[in-house]
């Protein structure tokens, strides 16, 4: 009777992460192999985990650009950007922008950037 | 050329994104694809800025702005900053030599890592060190809490560089090896034997401690002198 209780609790304990993920809406576990490093290290085996469909949320992919000038007219002073500079060309991702869309697809400088949060 | 989508999954808290050209599946965090036709290729990382819009636009008046067509003001992940939860799906690694969500500036070279934390930065903002065989500066604005690193080897000397009191809002550091002026946020010299020479940014990452040494375990920790 006590090891069947033992038993019990541990089954739950060890189901308990994977019931805290299901509560958190985990649709998907599965593995992958990170690629060795540029050492050669072998990369690590770590779980990937799927929360949402493929493109649940909308990356940018046509992004369309406004003037500094008229970007102050709705742009807080203190409100966090991503500035990047390339080649003489620069652009700034409002960070409001970039936690709901993820990923940026843009040209700067004539290059080919994905901006990412 | 690649354009990459949000795949929906998650490895260890971090982006997996997709490309729409062969579907392979992208860690954010290595920059490299980690399953899919192109696994193990890697994009260049390129230094960004993470800053006010206010001080952005003081050092780049030229700017452009990704458009908000009148939408979002806030951030939506503002509460997830600030409170206790470590990702979605917990860490994976923990390391206490900080807390979790301590934020560090993460730096990545030639196989070596190490996180610089804020707190200190704080009240010692410029740090002249090396990483991976790299000369590195690493430079906090402490009222916006931009982090910049740069390569602080020039024309093959590496210089040493500390605050200059009184840039106000325009940071300014003299390098002790030729008493050369520089701007602190754009790395450029504007005075002195070095007028005219920029330093190098070096790829930085802003994250939390428990995502920092979740990615790499073996990371060191900068220590700041007389701790």
């Amino acid at each position: 009777m006590m090891f069947a209780l033992a038993a019990v609790a541990a089954v739950a304990v060890l189901l308990l992460p994977f019931l805290i993920r299901l509560g958190k809406g985990v649709m998907d576990v599965e593995e992958a192999v990170l690629p060795d490093d540029a050492q050669g290290i072998p990369g690590r085996t770590v779980e990937m985990v799927t929360l949402i469909p493929f493109d649940g949320i909308q990356a940018i992919l046509e992004p369309e650009f406004v003037t500094a000038g008229e970007a102050r007219v709705w742009m807080d002073p203190s409100e966090q950007v991503l500035g990047l500079s390339i080649g003489g060309e620069r652009h700034a991702y409002p960070i409001s922008m970039l936690s709901r869309h993820e990923i940026v697809n843009d040209f700067v400088g004539g290059t080919p950037v994905a901006v990412t949060w | 050329m690649h354009t990459f989508g949000v795949s929906g999954k998650l490895i260890m808290n971090v982006l997996v994104m997709y490309d729409h050209q062969t579907r392979s599946l992208w860690s954010q965090f290595l920059g490299q694809a980690v399953k899919g036709p192109m696994r193990g290729v890697k994009l260049d990382l390129i230094p960004v800025t993470q800053t006010s819009w206010a001080l952005w636009m003081d050092t780049h008046p030229d700017t452009l702005v990704l458009d908000k067509k009148g939408g979002y003001r806030g951030d939506s992940y503002r509460f997830y900053y600030r409170d206790a939860e470590k990702g979605v799906l917990g860490e994976s690694n923990e390391d206490d030599r900080l807390a979790p969500k301590d934020l560090v500036v993460g730096v990545s070279l030639d196989g070596d890592t190490k996180a610089y934390p804020l707190a200190p930065l704080r009240s010692e903002p410029v740090v002249n060190d090396s990483v991976g065989g790299h000369d590195v500066l690493v430079f906090l604005e402490t009222n916006t809490e931009t982090a910049l690193v740069y390569d602080r080897g020039v024309n093959g000397v590496a210089l040493t560089f500390r605050l200059l009191p009184g840039g106000g809002a325009r940071p300014l550091l003299m390098d002790e090896n030729t008493g050369s002026t520089w701007m602190a946020l754009t790395g450029l010299a504007i005075d002195g034997p070095l007028k005219g020479a920029a330093l190098e940014r070096v790829a930085s990452h802003l994250s939390f401690w428990f995502a920092w040494n979740d990615w790499n375990p073996a990371t060191a920790l900068y220590q700041p002198s007389g701790a």
